[in-house]
């Protein structure tokens, strides 16, 4: 047995077969059944379709400075040229092909050398493989070609209104003057005015004070730092700094001039808007999602009489609104009855007893759930409430409605309000993400840490915490992207923020009709941001889960 | 081996899962410095027993005292018994996150407050007397079962506790890795610790128990020295279940 093995395999070796049997390779591939066969069709007519119309492409075009008057420059026509659909469509085929040709010689000699093993595995897996790599390669070389067009050959990169009025009709790719005259509305919208010029200086103060904790923290937290003991130091500076950035931006109220004059909430705006929503939403959802998410897991027993809570929300309630001191009359409306409405005359005393059992009354009701566990059946109502909710509803709510349940008198700001909206919003997706992680912790863990002595807050804190957030990095991140991207949402309750800024700067009669550019520059800004904060949770996510698992 | 006062009384000790009657009244003392093997059938309580001495079960009704304090609703009780009371797992339910040192100082650091040096120091005599100093700083996920569970043996010591509890050391271990936990467990043994020790492990409770206890559903039907428990056997239940286990 083993003999005849080995003749065969030196008979293989001393002389290289070459055959190939076309036959049964595609009776196993493309004809193997009804739906491959379709599938096959299919990607031929698809690939016939993209390599006819791309090797008809039309020419790029070319903006003011390669080609002035419509007559090409050198540099001009040598673009022409490279990127000519008839070419590139020729080039990408026959590579192609030489690819193939490649791969079916090593086929039918049953010999791979490294690269053909290499096009064999990536690109020319079967015939779909080869089809798809062919399809895909042309889409996304014209893509790159027609993005090159718009945004590079044919774009105008001057930004005096003047000249770009001029150039505008005749420019076939972006202009980009739009983005380059209004940097400074995007980046902080009408921070500074004309005539307040003097309160920039706030912007790049509180963005230097970013940037020296980050440059502290990167220090500190490097491997084999000798600032390490200091980390719990930077963790609180970092706190501080929001209330630091705050009154920085703000400046001193009620100072109308000079170089720390106030600058109004309502005229914050821009990148920086967004930045702030978004950094305050992250920071201050996060504590409160953990709190819910151990809230909702929690297993207090009821505690006796929790109607006690709503007593205390009662004297709250009579402490703001004030008790009930004249009559009230009530109309309540009513079904068959003529005039339809039945009037009733409440002594204050009856008033405020009959809040005093409506809101104990709904204490007493939550408390009757879960066993009594309030903590948890209020961490259940909020976030079931809250993710039964868009995020443009719970803005309108603080936007709108919240100022109608605040005593009289007391105005909170609209950033303010829009913040905790958010914050409210992110924490509780963020509660049920924690809840994931902490669902994954097995309870041999939680026996483990009592049992060696921990408390409860000790065991989270120290043993469940740090291993169920490592495990939902990636959704929690997830949830902070969100967060980013959904802080464009403000914009409906009045609020400036990036995208809307991108509205009002081609709202300008200068840049009129240049929203492609101001989108453009706006998603290229967005994509910078999220794609970082996802590398970063990759990075996080390596440096927590080393030999650990 | 001298014994001393009695460190665990346990008072007609009822538990229920649902409607399931686990524990049905155990009432048995154990002496400081004893070692008490509990065998019985999967089912018997016998887990769920030593589990109620630290309180990872409820019980829910009857006495039990340990070290002087009576285990009832209170926080303060719990917390005081848990620091005196060390628990090994079937499972090793070592903490992943923290390396083999930080698992070992854990408690002492946060529940005895000890300085980070002392905790160090203590915890590495325990992992020597469990014989793998040399693992400290790697995580539990790189160690062997066995070693695991030694390093789950060194966290429990590190609190210096009275009373050590084995819940069925040996039995999530590869057959080959079973001495070096049993050899643990001796040494402590033999160095005067109150040991409670669920397991199969018959050659442990002949050679090193002062008292075998059988458990069936959820009663004690037996408590012998060992010598007496192997050799006659009482009752008959006892007799059925060791002709099923010693070949």
């Amino acid at each position: 047995m083993a003999t005849i093995t080995q003749t065969k395999e030196a008979a293989a070796l001393a002389e290289p077969r070459f055959d190939l049997d076309v036959g049964t390779w595609l009776r196993n591939t493309v004809f193997n059944n009804t739906w491959t066969t379709i599938f096959a069709v299919i990607l031929i007519i698809a690939n016939i379709i993209v390599l006819r119309a791309s090797f008809t492409a039309e020419p790029v075009g070319l903006s003011f400075n390669l080609a002035p008057n419509g007559v090409p420059t050198g540099v001009g026509n040598l673009i022409l040229a490279l990127t000519s659909g008839a070419l590139l469509t020729s080039i990408i085929f026959i590579l192609w092909l030489i690819g193939a040709a490649a791969v079916v010689y090593s086929a039918a000699r049953h010999h791979w050398p490294g690269p053909t093993q290499w096009l064999k595995d990536s690109l020319y897996n079967g015939p779909f493989g080869a089809l798809t790599t062919l399809l895909l390669t042309v889409i996304i070389i014209f893509a790159i070609r027609g993005l090159l067009s718009w945004a590079v050959f044919g774009a105008e990169f001057r930004s005096d209104p003047e000249q770009v009025a001029l150039l505008k009709p005749v420019t076939p790719g972006a202009v980009w003057g739009v983005v380059i005259a209004n940097l400074k509305l995007f980046a902080i919208f009408r921070y500074s005015t004309v005539g307040t010029e003097i309160v920039i200086w706030r912007v790049w103060a509180s963005l230097g004070v970013i940037l020296a904790l980050a440059a502290l923290s990167t220090a500190a937290w490097s491997f084999g730092s000798p600032l390490k003991r200091m980390r719990n130091l930077i963790v609180w500076l970092w706190l501080l700094s929001f209330v630091v950035i705050y009154f920085l931006l703000r400046g001193v109220p009620g100072l109308e001039t000079g170089a720390f004059q106030e600058v109004p909430t309502s005229r914050w705006g821009g990148f920086v808007l967004t930045l702030i929503l978004s950094v305050v939403g992250i920071v201050v959802s996060f504590p409160i999602g953990v709190i819910m998410a151990l809230g909702r897991r929690s297993q207090v027993r009821g505690v006796p009489f929790l109607w006690v809570w709503g007593v205390g929300l009662l004297l709250i309630y009579w402490g703001f609104g004030g008790y009930p001191d004249k009559a009230v009359t009530l109309n309540i409306p009513v079904l068959f009855r003529d005039p339809p409405i039945w009037v009733v005359t409440l002594s204050p005393l009856t008033f405020a007893a009959l809040q005093a059992i409506i809101i104990i009354g709904i204490f007493w009701v939550i408390s009757y759930f879960n066993k009594g566990n309030m903590i948890k059946t209020f961490s259940v109502l909020y976030i079931e409430l809250i993710r039964g909710v868009p995020l443009i509803t719970v803005l309108f709510m603080a936007n709108v409605i919240l100022p109608l349940f605040l005593p009289k008198g007391l105005e909170i700001d609209n950033l303010l309000r829009v913040v905790v909206g958010i914050i409210l919003f992110t924490a509780a997706y963020m509660a049920e993400n924690v809840r994931g992680g902490l669902q994954a912790i097995p309870k041999g863990q939680y026996e483990a840490a009592m049992a060696v002595g921990l408390s409860t807050a000790q065991s989270m804190r120290l043993v469940i915490m740090p291993q169920a957030l490592r495990l939902v990095i990636p959704a929690i991140v997830g949830s902070f992207i969100s967060l980013f991207k959904d802080t464009s949402l403000v914009a409906i309750v009045g609020l400036f923020d990036l995208l809307r800024v991108a509205q009002v700067v081609v709202a300008q009669p200068d840049w009129l009709g240049l929203q492609k550019e101001s989108y453009a520059f706006v998603a290229l800004i967005f994509w910078i941001v999220a794609f970082a904060m996802s590398r970063a949770s990759q990075r996080l996510e390596q440096k927590l889960g080393v030999g650990k698992y | 081996m001298l014994l001393g006062e009695d460190i665990i009384i346990c008072n007609d000790v009822h538990k229920w899962f649902g409607d399931f009657h686990v524990l049905q009244g155990i009432t048995t003392t154990v002496k400081e410095g004893e070692v008490v093997v509990i065998i019985g059938p999967s089912g018997s309580g016998k887990s769920t027993w030593i589990r109620t001495i630290n309180r990872l079960e409820e019980h829910q009704r009857g006495q039990i005292i340990v070290d002087g304090t009576e285990l009832n609703n209170d926080l303060r009780n719990i917390q005081e018994i848990r620091r005196e009371v060390g628990m090994v797992f079937q499972q090793f339910n070592l903490f992943p996150h923290l390396t083999v040192l930080q698992n070992v100082t854990l408690a002492p650091i946060h529940v005895r407050h000890w300085s980070r040096e002392k905790a160090e120091e203590i915890a590495i005599q325990q992992l020597e007397r469990v014989k793998i100093p040399e693992q400290a700083s790697k995580y539990p996920g790189q160690l062997s079962g066995g070693q695991q569970q030694r390093v789950a043996i060194a966290r429990a010591l590190a609190m210096q506790p009275k009373i050590m509890l084995f819940d069925e050391p040996t039995s999530a271990l590869d057959p080959e890795m079973i001495k070096e936990v049993l050899d643990a467990m001796q040494e402590l043994a033999e160095s005067g610790m109150t040991i409670l020790a669920v397991t199969h492990e018959m050659g442990f409770a002949r050679n090193v128990a002062n008292r075998v206890i059988f458990f069936d559903q959820g009663n004690i039907v037996e408590e012998k020295p060992p010598d007496v428990f192997f050799d006659n056997p009482e009752h008959e239940r006892t007799k059925l279940f060791l002709s099923q286990i010693l070949h």
